[in-house]
C-alpha cells in the first residue's frame, strides 16, 4: 500500500515539479480524510495539482468554478421538472463526485461557498428536504486567490476551519520553471496520468491511519501547541477544538506514510503550520499572518521529555 | 510565552502610555527633590508621548533630534551643577535619560529595560528621604511596577489580575527583614555620596538679633526625650544646648576660654530625672539636656558652662542617656575669668541702654530688685513678641529696647543680659529648646525646631547661677497674633496664658502623635539599625555566644539556602519525569557534553538527524537509542517495565562518544 502512495507521490512530482513539500501534505491530507485549500495568484498550478490527484488516484472528477453569480443549485443540483414522468427529478450538481476541485472559491457569494462548505463537513447535501449522501471517499480541494486581490469574498473564519490544511504552490524554482518554458506545459501530462490505486484501498489506508493510537506524550505536546494559539497575543482568539482533531488525523497520516504505526512529535510538527496556520486570526495591530505566529508557537514550545 | 523575540515585538501604542504611566509613577517623588527645569525637562517627553496618543501621531522622533535632545539635557544638568557627580546631578542625570527613554522604546527589550529600571530609579528616592510614610507609596510603585512586568510579559492583557503582584511583593517582605536583621551589617555607611551636605537644621554657635527681620519656626523635630519615669507636673523643660558669653557689641558668641574652667555644683535634693535623648543629626557637636546634667554617656563631656558636647559632630540620629538634677545649683565660685567675661560690654556699645540701667539701679538696694523692675517693665509697657522684627540698628539693645519694643527671646534675652553686664551683675545668654510635646502613643516628649529658644543666667554671691526667661514676662495680650494660633504648639513658653492650660487633646492631635510616634519607631528602630543594634539584636536572641565569623557563616548559609529554595520554587514548572525520561535526559546531557544541544522545541528524531549530519559515524549508537525511546514513549503498549526500557538504558548507560 505505501509503495503505491509513494509511487503516486511520484507521479504528482512529475505533473508538478518542484514542489515535493506540498505534494506530500496533499496526500497527508487526502489521507487524513481532509479537505484542502490552495492558497496562491492564478497560474501556479492550483488546478493541474488537483486534477492530477484525482487522475492518479483514480478518483471521479468534478470542477467547479467559482464566480460571483454561482448559485447553490449550481453546486448541489436540483430538481427539474419532468414532463414526461410529470414529476420532479433531481440533477446532480458537480458536488457528487469523488474529487470536486472548487475553483476560486473566494470569487463566489458567501451563500454559494456555504452550500459547499455543508457539504465538505457533512458529506451529504440536502436539497428540498431529501438529504443526499455524497460519494466516499470524498475530497475537495479549493482554490482561492490572496483574498486582497479584487473582487473576492474572503471565507469566514467558520469556514476556513473546515479545511484540513493550507498550503501554497509559490513560484517554482527558476531552472524548473525554464524547463517548464522549454518542455512546454504539463497539463497535457497530468491527463495522461493513469490511476495507480482503486477508491477502495484509499478508503481503508484511511481506515487504518485512523486508527493509528495517539500517545500521551504527543497527546500533551499537541495540546500544548492548540493552548499556545488560545493564549497568544498576536491572535484575535485560538483555534477550535476541531482543529486539535485536524491536527491529530494529518500526524497520523503523515506517521503512516514515514512507515510507523506511531505518532511522534516530528509528526506533528510537519503538519503543524499548515494545519493551523489559515485557522489563526493575528490582531489589527500586528504584522503576522497566521503562519507566522504558528512557526513562533512551533519554536516557542518543548517537546515534553 | 512570547510569541516573537522581546527585540522583534513593537509596543503598541496603549502599552507605551502604560508605561509613561508607570514612569511618571516612579519619577513623581524625585520631582520633589531636583530642579524645577530637570522635572520640567524630564517630564517633557512623556507628556510628548500622552499628546502623540491622543492625536494618533507616532512619538517616534528623528535619531538625531533626539540625540541633539539627550546632549542638550546632559549639558543642562552639567550647566546646572556643574558637575555630574553628586547626589543631585547624578539624580537629574538619571531622571531625565530615564524618561527620554521613552521617546526611542520601539520593542519590548526597551520596554522590560525601562520597567525593570524603574525599580532601580525609584529607589533613588531613598537618596532624598527616608521617611516612613514615604514608603506606602513605594510600595504601591513597586507593585505597580511588577504588575505592569506582568501584563507587558504576559499572554494576554486581558487575563492578569492584580493579586499576584502584590503576592510577590508580600513574598518579598519577610525575606526583607530576614536580610535586614541578619546579614551582616558594615560598621559604617556603605558608601557616602559625594557633596552631601546635610543641612543641620536649629541654631548656629552664634547669635546675631538685630540682623533677623524674621524667624522661621521649622516644624522639624529637633530631638525625641524618653523619661524613665514621668516627670514632676512642677519641672520646666529648658533644654539647654549652649552658653553664649563672649558679646562684641553685635553677635553673642561662645567663650571657649570660660568653657574649659571647672565646675562645682551642690545638689538640693535627690529629685533626680533620668531620660534618654535622641537627638537628629546637627551637623554641630553640643548636646541638649536639663539642667543639671549629672550622669550621662561616655561620649558626652560636660563643660564648665554646664553644657554637654560630643566628641563628634552630629552627623547621624544619636541617642544618649542623661540623669539630670533639676534643683541643682552650679558656679558657686566664679573664677575671675569667668567673672570678667560674663561682664564685659564692649566700648561704646548700647550707650543709652548701659546709662539707663545704671540710672535705674541705683533706685534698688538689690539685683534681685533690679531683675524684678526690668521683668515688670517688660510685663506692663508696650513691649511686644513678634517673629516678624524690624531691623535694628547697630546698638540694638538701645533700639530694641526704647524705641522699636518688639522681638522675640533673643531680643529680650540679650537687652536684659546686656543691662544686667552693665550694672555688674554677670550674666550670659543660654540657647536651647523649650518645651516639648508629648506624645501619648509613643510616651515621649518630642521637641521641635520651632521650640528654640533664648533665655539668660545670671550670677549672684551664693546662689550660683540662676535662670532668667524675659521673655515670659511679656503680657499675653501684646503677643502677635499669628503666634497665638502657634501657643497650642509653643507649649510651655507662655504658661502664663490660659489658653494654653485648656489644651485637651483631640482626634487630630491623637493622629499626629500617632504619625510621629509611627516616624520615631522607624527612625528607631529601621533606620539606626547599624552593627552595634545588630549586635545587641543577635546578643537579645542568644546568638553571641557564637565567635562572629561563625555566625555571619551560619547567616550567609541560611540566606544562601533561602534563595536556592526561592529559586526552585519559582523556576517555573518543574517536569516530572519517569524513568524514561530521566535516562532520556542522560542521554541527552552526554549528546550536549559533545556540543550537540538539543533545543527544547526539538523532538528526539530531528535532533538525532541533525547530529548525525555532522558526525555520520555515530548512526549505530544513536539509532537504537531513538528507537527505543520511541517505542517506549510513543506507543504507548509498551509501558516502562520489560525488555525494550532495560535495553533503551542499558545503550544510555553504555554510551560513549569519541569526538
Amino acid at each position: 500500500m505505501r509503495d503505491k502512495i509513494q509511487s503516486i507521490q511520484a507521479t504528482l512530482n512529475k505533473v508538478i515539479l518542484g514542489k515535493e513539500s506540498q505534494v506530500e501534505l496533499a496526500v497527508i491530507c487526502l489521507l487524513a480524510k481532509g479537505h484542502i485549500l490552495i492558497e496562491d495568484l492564478p497560474g501556479m498550478g492550483k488546478t493541474t495539482l488537483a486534477h492530477a490527484i484525482s487522475r492518479v488516484f483514480g478518483l471521479e472528477f468534478q470542477r467547479i468554478q467559482f464566480t460571483s453569480d454561482l448559485l447553490p443549485a449550481d453546486i448541489t443540483g436540483s430538481a427539474i421538472y419532468d414532463k414526461n414522468t410529470q414529476a420532479f427529478t433531481f440533477h446532480p450538481g458537480p458536488i457528487f463526485s469523488q474529487v470536486v476541485l472548487a475553483d476560486e472559491i473566494n470569487r463566489a457569494t458567501p451563500k454559494s461557498q456555504s452550500a459547499l462548505l455543508e457539504a465538505m463537513e457533512e458529506h451529504q447535501v440536502t436539497i428540498e428536504g431529501e438529504t443526499r449522501n455524497l460519494p466516499e471517499p470524498f475530497f475537495v480541494i479549493a482554490t482561492q486567490n490572496p483574498s486582497h486581490q479584487l473582487g473576492t469574498y474572503p471565507l469566514p473564519e467558520s469556514q476556513l476551519d473546515r479545511f484540513l490544511l493550507r498550503l501554497s504552490l509559490g513560484y517554482p524554482h527558476p531552472e524548473i520553471e525554464k524547463s517548464l518554458l522549454l518542455n512546454g506545459e504539463n497539463r497535457s501530462f497530468a491527463n495522461t496520468v493513469q490511476a495507480q490505486m482503486a477508491p477502495e484501498e484509499l478508503v481503508s489506508i484511511q481506515s487504518t491511519i485512523k486508527n493509528i493510537p495517539l500517545s500521551d506524550s504527543v497527546a500533551d505536546y499537541l495540546l500544548k501547541l492548540v493552548v499556545q494559539t488560545r493564549q497568544s497575543p498576536e491572535l484575535v482568539h485560538g483555534v477550535s477544538p476541531r482543529a486539535g482533531l485536524a491536527l491529530s488525523q494529518a500526524s497520523k497520516a503523515h506517521a503512516w506514510l514515514q512507515s510507523r504505526d506511531y505518532v511522534i512529535p516530528e509528526d506533528v510538527q510537519r503538519v503543524f503550520v499548515p494545519v493551523v496556520g489559515h485557522r489563526l486570526m493575528t490582531s489589527g495591530s500586528s504584522q503576522l499572518d497566521g503562519n507566522d505566529v504558528a512557526e513562533s508557537i512551533l519554536q516557542n514550545t518543548a517537546v515534553p521529555h | 510565552m512570547l510569541i516573537l523575540p522581546e527585540s522583534q515585538r513593537i509596543i503598541h501604542a496603549p502599552t507605551k502610555l502604560r508605561l509613561v504611566v508607570i514612569q511618571l509613577l516612579v519619577l513623581a517623588p524625585l520631582y520633589l527633590f531636583i530642579p524645577l527645569i530637570a522635572s520640567l525637562i524630564s517630564l517633557a517627553p512623556l507628556l510628548w508621548v500622552f499628546y502623540c496618543s491622543y492625536r494618533n501621531y507616532s512619538p517616534k522622533l528623528n535619531r538625531w533630534v533626539l540625540s541633539a535632545i539627550s546632549i542638550g539635557a546632559a549639558i543642562y544638568v552639567f550647566v546646572q551643577f556643574g558637575t555630574f557627580r553628586g547626589k543631585e546631578a547624578g539624580v537629574s542625570l538619571i531622571v531625565v535619560m530615564y524618561s527620554l527613554k521613552i521617546l526611542e522604546s520601539e520593542k519590548y527589550r526597551d520596554l522590560n529595560l525601562l520597567i525593570t529600571l524603574g525599580f532601580f530609579v525609584h529607589s533613588m528616592v531613598f537618596l532624598f528621604t527616608e521617611s516612613f510614610f514615604v514608603l506606602g507609596y513605594m510600595f504601591f510603585a513597586y507593585g505597580m511596577i511588577v504588575y505592569h512586568l506582568m501584563i507587558f510579559n504576559s499572554v494576554s492583557a486581558k487575563r492578569v489580575s492584580w493579586k499576584p503582584s502584590v503576592k510577590l511583593l508580600a513574598y518579598a517582605l519577610p525575606i526583607v527583614i530576614v536580610f535586614f536583621l541578619f546579614f551582616p551589617r558594615l560598621p559604617g555607611p556603605l558608601w557616602r555620596m559625594p557633596n552631601q551636605s546635610l543641612a543641620g537644621s536649629g541654631f548656629s554657635d552664634m547669635m546675631t538679633p538685630g540682623d533677623i527681620n524674621s524667624l522661621n519656626l521649622l516644624d522639624e523635630p529637633a530631638f525625641r526625650v524618653r523619661f524613665d519615669k514621668p516627670p514632676p507636673q512642677s519641672i520646666q523643660f529648658y533644654w539647654r544646648g549652649l552658653v553664649f558669653e563672649k558679646f562684641d557689641g553685635l553677635s553673642w558668641s561662645v567663650s571657649n576660654l570660660t568653657r574649659k574652667q571647672p565646675l562645682d555644683f551642690q545638689m538640693k535634693s535627690d529629685n533626680l530625672l533620668t531620660y534618654s535623648v535622641s537627638l537628629e543629626p546637627t551637623q554641630q557637636r553640643w548636646l541638649f539636656a536639663l539642667n543639671a546634667p549629672v550622669e550621662f554617656s561616655e561620649a558626652a563631656t560636660l563643660l564648665g558652662d554646664m553644657t554637654l558636647t560630643s566628641q563628634t559632630r552630629i552627623t547621624d540620629r544619636v541617642r544618649y542617656q542623661v540623669t539630670s538634677a533639676p534643683n541643682v545649683q552650679y558656679g558657686f565660685n566664679l573664677p575671675d575669668i569667668v567673672r570678667q567675661v560674663n561682664l564685659a560690654i564692649p566700648k561704646d556699645s548700647n550707650p543709652l541702654s548701659v546709662q539707663w540701667a545704671r540710672e535705674q539701679y541705683t533706685r534698688f538696694n538689690s539685683d534681685k530688685g533690679f531683675i524684678d523692675f526690668l521683668l515688670q517693665r517688660i510685663n506692663t509697657e508696650p513691649y511686644y513678641y513678634t517673629l516678624t522684627p524690624p531691623i535694628m540698628r547697630e546698638n540694638m539693645v538701645d533700639d530694641f529696647w526704647f524705641e522699636k519694643q518688639s522681638g522675640f527671646c533673643e531680643h529680650y534675652a540679650s537687652s536684659v543680659t546686656l543691662m544686667l553686664r552693665a550694672v555688674g551683675i554677670p550674666a550670659r545668654i543660654v540657647v536651647g529648646y523649650q518645651g516639648g510635646r508629648y506624645n501619648q502613643v509613643g510616651d515621649y516628649f518630642l521637641i521641635s525646631q520651632k521650640d528654640a529658644h533664648a533665655w539668660l543666667e545670671y550670677w549672684s554671691q551664693g546662689n550660683g547661677w540662676t535662670r532668667i526667661d524675659p521673655t515670659a514676662a511679656i503680657d499675653p495680650s501684646r503677643i502677635d497674633e499669628s503666634l497665638l494660633q502657634e501657643v497650642e504648639s509653643r507649649g510651655f513658653l507662655f504658661d502664663a496664658l490660659p489658653e494654653a492650660m485648656k489644651l485637651e487633646i483631640g482626634t487630630f492631635d491623637l493622629l499626629e502623635q500617632w504619625v510621629d510616634s509611627v516616624n520615631s519607631f522607624w527612625q528607631e528602630w529601621v533606620l539606626d539599625f547599624n552593627q552595634s543594634r545588630q549586635w545587641d539584636f543577635m546578643s537579645f536572641l542568644y546568638l553571641d555566644k557564637i565567635p562572629r565569623p561563625y555566625l555571619y557563616l551560619i547567616v550567609l548559609t541560611v540566606i544562601g539556602f533561602l534563595f536556592y529554595y526561592i529559586a526552585r520554587k519559582f523556576r517555573g514548572e518543574t517536569q516530572k519525569l519517569d524513568k524514561v525520561g530521566e535516562a532520556y535526559l542522560r542521554f541527552l546531557r552526554k549528546l550536549a557534553r559533545e556540543k550537540f544541544e538539543k533545543k527544547p522545541s526539538e523532538g528526539c528524531l530531528s535532533f538525532v538527524h541533525r547530529v548525525l549530519e555532522t558526525r555520520p559515524e555515530w548512526r549505530d549508537k544513536l539509532m537504537p537509542i531513538v528507537r527505543d525511546y520511541h517505542a517506549l514513549r510513543y506507543r504507548e503498549s509498551l509501558g516502562t517495565e520489560g525488555v525494550v526500557y532495560d535495553r533503551f538504558k542499558r545503550n544510555v548507560s553504555h554510551l560513549k562518544l569519541d569526538s
